[in-house]
């Protein structure tokens, strides 16, 4: 009697353990270096997070893949960022279950300062899409438009 | 409970889909001259024209479960895609996908008129001088699905098509303007459908795989450098 619970609760750790592995934790993102040749100093480097965007394309240069990659780093200056987000949305408003979209943005960024990508919507039939990049350091708006 | 009926009960359970992708058989026509490669700071124009949608028939598609593919409407998007991640040296040059071009003459005449390069692109000499622009890849995107068994009725049947992608890149070198030759990509697979509740689809991506086939060519050929294996996506 006492050996079949044993088999039983080996049986359900078995199936917990089962269930379990397919979760695992995030490994962490690493840094991509959009530069070529002389490493700048650090000084005059602009950092982008990742946030909403899932690719980035750097001055037709650059191809970062978010799910590599969490951050960028970058010489100070203006830039021509495409960037791509994507959205979940009901079948009954887009009959693939997502919504895919390119962003174009010529972004000015200061040396020392963090970006982040950002992007929102309302919902059902006729959904507005925001997307805008938001200066970190300062708080300050610097593409698109914000969700209200 | 009949063995058939575990049978049943089990596929109920796993009733669903497995994807099982293939490679596609890749030919290739190469008529491209030897290049020089792209220095450091050079551009490499892309423009073109992707398949267009195939015309959708709902019976042909519940008959044949989709197997004509889906197509992916940004083929040179992909293209442009590739090759930056296919590049071992980021940031040594750039790819610029250039979406409007004059429709003075037909692409597919270009050869015919290779002075028209510049005209057609809208560039001035010095532009192509002050910004780098070394090469122009216009590339043709033919996307073809043929439907050879349509005995799908869901969720049971056997659907199969076959499909082809062909992409015919011609180049010109912008500083000479001078055309340079062409490179075309065949691929084709068999898209199959089995299901008995349970699907197991064999798909070849035509579209993808002679999209990363022309990518690493044109990065070999046209910049000189050996694609990397590893992809960051």
């Amino acid at each position: 009697m006492r050996h079949r619970a044993y088999t039983t609760a080996l049986g359900c750790v078995l199936f917990l353990l089962f269930i379990l592995s397919g979760c695992a934790a995030g490994s962490p993102k690493g840094v991509y270096r959009a530069y070529y040749g002389i490493e700048p100093p650090e000084s005059e480097l602009a950092t982008l997070e990742m946030g909403a965007a899932y690719e980035l394309i750097i001055d037709d240069r650059y191809y970062i893949s978010g799910g590599k990659y969490g951050t960028v780093k970058l010489p100070a200056g203006t830039h021509r960022i495409k960037w791509s987000t994507s959205f979940g949305v009901s079948a009954m408003v887009e009959p693939s279950g997502y919504a895919a979209f390119d962003i174009a943005s010529e972004v000015y960024l200061e040396a020392g300062h963090t970006y982040r990508f950002f992007a929102d919507r309302t919902t059902g039939h006729g959904y507005r899409v925001y997307h805008w990049i938001e200066d970190m350091t300062t708080g300050r708006l610097v593409q698109g438009e914000k969700k209200p | 409970m009949t063995p058939c009926g575990w049978v049943l009960v089990l596929l109920t359970l796993f009733a669903g889909c497995a994807h099982v992708p293939v490679a596609s058989n890749i030919a290739v026509k190469d008529k491209l001259q030897e290049a020089a490669p792209l220095e450091p700071g050079d551009v490499l124009l892309v423009y073109g024209e992707n398949a267009p949608p195939p015309e959708s028939n709902v019976a042909v598609d519940y008959f044949t479960a989709g197997c004509q593919g889906v197509l992916h409407g940004n083929t040179l998007g992909e293209l442009v895609k590739t090759i930056l991640k296919v590049n071992p040296q980021p940031g040594r040059f750039a790819v610029r996908y250039v979406k409007e071009a004059k429709k003075d003459a037909a692409p597919d005449r270009m050869e015919e008129f290779p002075e028209s390069i510049l005209r057609r692109l809208d560039l001035t000499k010095d532009m192509v001088s002050r910004d780098h622009l070394r090469y122009a890849v216009h590339v043709k995107e033919n996307c073809e699905a043929t439907v050879h068994m349509p005995l799908y009725v869901s969720p049971f049947g056997v659907a199969s098509c076959s499909n082809k992608t062909v992409l015919e890149a011609q180049v010109w070198d912008l500083q000479t303007e001078k055309f340079i030759g062409s490179y075309t990509v065949l691929a084709e697979g068999e898209y199959t459908v089995v299901a008995y509740l349970f699907h197991v689809v064999v798909f070849p991506d035509t579209q993808k795989d002679a999209t990363e086939k022309l990518a690493r060519e044109i990065l070999a050929r046209l910049a000189g450098l050996k694609p990397t294996e590893h992809r960051d996506d």
